[in-house]
């Protein structure tokens, strides 16, 4: 009995891990950071990718806002853009939110790539403590005069300290 | 003044024939009935024991008589006998004219036809690729040198009901490529009805003018179909005078000859001679003359009279080139034509001649074609429409009025060609644009086919069109007529804009607004985002910096650079490209 059940576990996994094998290349496109998880220690500025997979028909621009929840654990540094985003605009709405812009003039990011670096974001790390980073995409377009629906993915700050070390929620 | 001069030297040259012995022309004043003219007439010849020879019934030519005076008394004395009385208005000798002597044979120079291009009719005479006034692919990378007659006759190839008088030593009119274009016309030399040509050279003008074409045989003529009136007044030997050509001018114009060819001439002024020519309505086609003279020093006439009927022809070669022969004249010279290496029709046979005389039948049977398509032109404006038209070359400036050679097409696109032409209003708007297309086209089309540019069709003569999508659209009109067809296209033409919608000034960093945007060019998308008037870097860096702001609050057709349907970031790389 044991092992029928254990047999049925085993058949329905490798069905779930065929269809997440191909759903991603057709289905959706997804924002996450990478890496997805960032331990660091106060004071330091670690830097984490924004990147969008499933940009299959090219990227003429995108407009997101970036959120650190808790901005008293870490704050946005610099954010640097890839070469093919040749305009580009960073705006701090409030303390704890950004919003970026950039735009492919020069048709670099072209169909069928299908994973783009969107920005690379540095972080204050200021105290010990957690905090989740966020992007909410407001529009990204591509280069066929259509628009992008994209599943975005959090990232998690992990400041090292003195007490007790934080627990880490599971990611969205 | 003139006159004594041109008197003084026909005088010198009185024992060398230049005027016929003893014969004198006599012109007197209307003086009321022809009885009171033959009474003085009468009584004049009586005193000086003249004969007429002519009565002013058989010249045509009321009160002119050409009378023999005798041996006894010289023609010099006779005319100013003649002269002397009240009402003879003028006396002259009647003078000799020779057709030019033969210039020699030319090279027998073949072509090949090979270069036909789109716009051009070639007939099937099997000699037509020598003949090079006609169409001359020897020389086309320096110019064609020829007529353009292959493009003409894709417009006209003559028609039946134009006469050309050839006024010459006659025509061989059983002529295999002549018989079925000549008319019966008239021996004024041997006075009978037999113009049958026992020289050459009036066979030979006349094939250029209007052989019969396209019949496998021969040669081409310039216009094809129009008719031959054989004048005979030049004998065998080429010998004629002022009182025949005088005649057979009068023949031509009552056989309805429209155009009257004269290759021929002399130095002499005849004041009956330009008389009788001004009297008549037809376009006199005349030589220049082979003397290499400059005829605005040395005048060649009938070419050099200042009539408004006569267009006066010097000679061009294959290469544009005034002939090393051809008279010419800035002043007193029209327009050259093809003279030199003439393939052409003679008794009963075929061959090359050079000279002005050459030079002038492609002039007439141009003339032909432009009476055929309108019958309504008179000489002047045929003349006209002949010498506003030719191939003008830089180097032939001195050498003629118009400073060009002979141009067959020209003309005639001018006259009768299909010329589509159309407008449309309004041209401009915002959808839905209903249009109002109007025919303009020349030349009397009989179908028009529209395309309106937004994949609809329209064969009305002057259809309305709706658009109901925004865009710039390219029109084309196709007319067309007897086989003839025109084509007008505009791109762009109609220029239909979104429905208008209010702009918004865009957001500055200082808290402010730039000025509204603007359509600096007027095609509905408002380009110039900071609304300084012009487009620049700054325009599409605006837009993206705001482009949240432009999705929330502005219109979208006027700023949908890229189609899309909606404001985004492909707006933005658009705009970039277009600045």
């Amino acid at each position: 009995m044991q092992m029928k059940q254990t047999y049925i576990i085993g058949v329905l996994g490798v069905l779930i891990l065929i269809t997440g094998l191909i759903a991603p290349v057709s289905a959706y496109s997804l924002l996450f950071f990478n890496p997805s998880v960032v331990e660091s220690n106060p004071g330091e500025q670690p830097a984490i990718d924004l990147i969008m997979e499933g940009c299959d028909a090219g990227i003429s621009g995108y407009a997101l806002y970036l959120t650190l929840d808790n901005p008293y654990v870490a704050s946005f540094g610099e954010i640097s853009f890839p070469s093919w985003v040749s305009m580009n605009k960073v705006e701090h709405i409030n303390s704890s939110t950004i919003l970026i812009q950039g735009a492919d003039l020069g048709n670099q990011v072209e169909p069928a790539l299908s994973i783009s670096n969107l920005a690379k974001v540095n972080i204050h790390a200021l105290t010990a403590g957690y905090a989740t980073l966020s992007v909410e995409p407001v529009i990204i377009d591509d280069d066929r005069n259509g628009r992008y629906d994209p599943v975005s993915k959090t990232a998690s700050i992990v400041i090292s300290g003195a007490g007790p070390s934080p627990m880490i929620p599971a990611t969205r | 003044m003139l006159i004594a001069a041109v008197w003084g030297g026909a005088q010198a040259e009185q024992g060398s024939e230049t005027y016929v012995p003893g014969e004198v022309i006599v012109k007197y004043a209307d003086i009321g009935s022809g009885t009171a003219v033959a009474s003085v007439a009468s009584s004049l010849n009586a005193e000086i024991g003249a004969e007429t020879i002519y009565t002013d019934e058989v010249m045509g030519v009321k009160g002119m008589q050409v009378v023999k005076v005798p041996d006894t008394t010289s023609v010099p004395d006779a005319v100013q006998f003649f002269k002397s009385n009240e009402h003879v208005v003028y006396a002259e000798p009647n003078y000799v004219t020779n057709l030019p002597a033969p210039l020699g044979n030319s090279e027998n120079t073949v072509q090949g036809l090979d270069s036909e291009t789109p716009g051009m009719t070639i007939p099937n005479d099997p000699d037509f690729d020598i003949q090079w006034g006609l169409y001359n692919t020897l020389n086309s990378s320096a110019g064609r040198a020829d007529i353009s007659a292959p493009e003409a006759w894709n417009i006209s190839t003559g028609s039946s009901d134009v006469i050309v008088a050839v006024i010459d030593s006659g025509v061989d009119y059983n002529h295999e490529d002549l018989a079925e274009n000549c008319l019966s016309g008239f021996d004024f030399v041997n006075f009978d009805e037999d113009p049958m040509d026992d020289n050459g050279h009036g066979t030979h003008c006349a094939g250029t003018i209007s052989a019969v074409t396209d019949n496998s045989i021969g040669i081409a003529g310039v216009s094809w179909n129009s008719k031959i009136l054989p004048v005979k007044v030049f004998d065998a030997t080429g010998v004629s005078n002022t009182a025949l050509e005088i005649m057979g001018i009068v023949y031509a114009e009552e056989q309805g000859a429209d155009i009257i060819s004269c290759s021929w001439g002399s130095h002499i002024y005849s004041e009956a001679l330009k008389e009788t020519i001004d009297s008549t309505n037809a376009l006199f086609v005349c030589s220049a003359g082979n003397d290499g003279y400059d005829n605005d020093e040395i005048p060649y006439y009938p070419a050099g009279y200042n009539s408004a009927n006569i267009i006066s022809v010097g000679a061009s070669d294959e290469f544009d080139m005034l002939t090393w022969f051809s008279n010419y004249g800035a002043v007193s010279v029209d327009l050259l034509a093809p003279g030199e290496d003439i393939y052409s029709t003679l008794p009963g046979d075929y061959g090359f001649m050079d000279g002005t005389s050459m030079s002038v039948p492609f002039v007439s049977g141009t003339a032909a074609l432009i009476k055929s398509e309108k019958p309504g032109y008179d000489a002047g404006q045929i003349k006209n429409l002949i010498l506003n038209s030719v191939d003008q070359k830089f180097w032939l400036n001195t050498t003629c009025v118009t400073g060009g050679r002979l141009n067959a097409y020209k003309p005639l696109s001018l006259v009768l060609p299909l010329n589509a032409e159309f407008k449309a209003e309004p041209a401009t708007g915002t959808i839905p644009l209903n249009v109002q297309f109007v025919d303009m086209s020349s030349g009397e089309p009989e179908t028009w086919h529209w395309t309106f540019g937004d994949g609809f069709e329209s064969t009305l003569q002057n259809p309305t069109h709706l658009y109901m999508k925004p865009g710039k659209y390219s029109i084309t009109l196709t007319i067309s007529k007897e086989g003839l067809s025109s084509v007008a296209e505009k791109e762009n033409f109609i220029h239909v804009k979104p429905p208008y919608q209010p702009v918004k000034a865009f957001p500055n960093k200082d808290g402010g607004f730039y000025p509204d945007p603007t359509d600096a060019d007027d095609d509905g998308l408002f380009e110039d985002i900071n609304g300084n008037g012009w487009l620049e870097y700054e325009d599409p860096k605006l837009l993206f910096d705001q482009i949240l702001f432009a999705m929330k609050e502005e219109p979208i057709g006027q700023f949908d650079f890229d189609k899309s349907g909606f404001i985004g970031f492909g707006d933005v790389v658009k705009l970039y490209q277009m600045v």
